[in-house]
């Protein structure tokens, strides 16, 4: 019977799991702090003043 | 802006649901392999992020002859987003073969005709980002990457037929070859769905990367 080597495969899902899951959280901050000023408005302030 | 952002947002959740269902694929229905018993479940990881990293710098290759022949931005943004995702299953495929080679071969590594033409692909596109990230002038930059795309999408038939051409410790392709697929249908089709996975994954992060891209274009300096 073959030894099965879990613990390869573990490493190998785990370390797919953590790149992509970086690379995906990476791409979410960026759009967050490109939308932000957008969001502000010209003026720089959140909220609109009366 | 809006609807772009809803194809994005479904994009996202259908790659969720691919990928999912490649996990219970891999893991719950394909069966035990024979030879290499279940270390042989790396595959369903190493071969779709090797076939999307094929069609991500095909991508690159169409998108910079086009940014070429009508200096489109977008297409533009495409190469460069596309690249960006590629270079990342690159990475994924090389660490993913290492680990699968130590139980199977004895060895993380070895300079075979397949590993170190993979390798040769993944630095040529790290190459392709420097280049763009190190010319300040964004049409230059532009211009530069997209000759790089070109030339370096040169390089994907030389990894894939590697195999044939040179002896290699690497086994021959599972896909992509001609004749019947060899293996059982079990893994076939495990091997089917997460390839769809990882290709729904691509273009879901390869949309969001060419969104930010524009943005960053748009943005005052």
């Amino acid at each position: 019977m073959t030894a099965d080597h879990w613990g390869f495969v573990f490493a190998a899902y785990g370390i797919a799991a953590v790149a992509l899951g970086a690379y995906w959280r990476h791409l979410c901050r960026r759009e967050r702090e490109l939308m932000e000023p957008a969001r502000r408005g010209p003026s720089g302030s959140a909220r609109p003043s009366p | 802006m809006t609807g772009e952002r809803t194809m994005s947002r479904a994009l996202g959740w259908l790659a969720v649901v691919g990928l999912v269902g490649g996990l219970v694929m891999a893991f719950g229905v394909a069966p035990r392999e024979v030879t290499q018993g279940n270390v042989q479940r790396i595959m369903y990881l190493h071969v779709p992020t090797v076939l999307v990293a094929y069609l991500a710098f095909t991508v690159v290759l169409v998108a910079s002859i086009a940014y070429l022949w009508r200096r489109s931005p977008a297409a533009d943004r495409l190469a460069h987003a596309s690249a960006e995702v590629g270079v990342l299953f690159t990475g994924l495929t090389i660490a993913a073969g290492a680990i699968w080679g130590k139980p199977t071969w004895g060895t993380w590594w070895t300079w075979d005709a397949r590993l170190t033409s993979v390798a040769i692909l993944f630095v040529m596109y790290l190459g392709y980002l420097l280049l763009r990230g190190m010319i300040e002038d964004r049409e230059r930059a532009a211009r530069y990457a997209a000759v790089l795309g070109i030339v370096g999408a040169l390089n994907i038939p030389l990894v894939h037929f590697s195999v044939y051409w040179w002896r290699t410790l690497h086994q021959p392709p599972s896909l992509l070859k001609p004749g019947p697929a060899t293996m059982s249908q079990g893994i076939l089709a495990a091997l089917l769905v997460n390839i769809v996975a990882f290709a729904l994954l691509y273009a879901y992060f390869v949309a969001k990367r060419a969104a930010v891209l524009r943005r960053e274009e748009e943005a005052p300096a």
